[in-house]
């Protein structure tokens, strides 16, 4: 493994745009029940995160005010903390009315299960 | 077949970055790092997303502090993706720390998905101020 010299690496100005947005990196999962959606939030805590379905539109977005975490004495900088905004549209697949949401370690999970009539059945044949 | 399939990230990656903006500037390493040299502290914040504190391992000798960092997907290895942009596995670095600090002094945690190293530097690191006769 190579070494790395972080401490007198060349700064490099990164300009945080207010008001703009990061999209997080999301896995989504499906099992027999429901789709699992995993999204990377680092620095997002529970408070800070807006969940809404609007038209068959979820949207996540966080609202955190990041000024105060600005890189000002950084020797290296390789991220900036920025608020995140994702969109996702969902078709009747989903239960809307169920969805669960949980932040831990800077991963948000959404679980949509998925509605009745796409579970799988079985039909009872009723004897003539 | 495994190196294709990094090669596929990387270029993933690299398509994304064009939309995810700065947090992913530096895609082929992991974890990414801020770091602060301060007056009495040199501070490292890492961004690992759903890591667990125990998949974390940090060692200090001869100035190089290295990270390891095991990132796994949990349960779902038997589950369907439909789609996968997270990245998972085993990542290192090595960061060469070339200001005396105090081993001790080294102390590290785990915030929503943060990892917070703080170390003191040695005294003669520390400014000083010089005193005008």
């Amino acid at each position: 493994m190579k070494e790395e010299k972080i401490l007198d690496k060349e700064k490099q100005d990164v300009k945080i745009d207010e008001g703009q947005f990061i999209l997080p990196l999301a896995d989504i999962i499906e099992t027999e029940e429901s789709f699992l959606v995993e999204l990377e939030m680092p620095g997002i805590k529970k408070e800070n995160l807006d969940i809404n379905i609007e038209n068959d539109i979820l949207t996540i977005k966080s609202n955190v005010d990041f000024k105060d975490k600005s890189c000002l004495k950084c020797v290296t900088q390789e991220f900036v903390l920025q608020n995140y905004k994702r969109s996702f549209t969902l078709n009747h697949t989903v239960d809307l009315d169920n969805i669960k949401a949980e932040i831990n370690d800077g991963i948000l999970k959404l679980t949509l299960p998925k509605s009745e009539r796409l579970k799988p059945k079985k039909i009872e044949i009723k004897a003539g | 077949m495994y190196l294709d399939l990094i090669d596929n990230m990387k270029k993933m990656r690299n398509d994304m970055n064009k939309v995810f903006g700065p947090y992913y500037m530096d895609y082929d390493v992991y974890p990414l790092l801020n770091v602060y040299d301060k007056e009495e502290n040199i501070e490292i914040e890492a961004l690992i997303p759903g890591v667990k504190r125990e998949d974390i391992e940090l060692t200090y000798e001869n100035n190089l502090l290295t990270i390891k960092v095991n990132k796994s997907n949990g349960l779902h290895e038997q589950h369907k993706y439909i789609r996968q942009e997270r990245e998972y596995g085993k990542f290192e670095r090595v960061l060469k720390i070339n200001i005396p600090i105090e081993p001790n002094s080294i102390e590290a945690k785990v915030d929503n998905g943060i990892l917070n190293i703080k170390m003191k530097k040695s005294e003669e690191a520390k400014p000083k101020k010089i005193q005008i006769n």
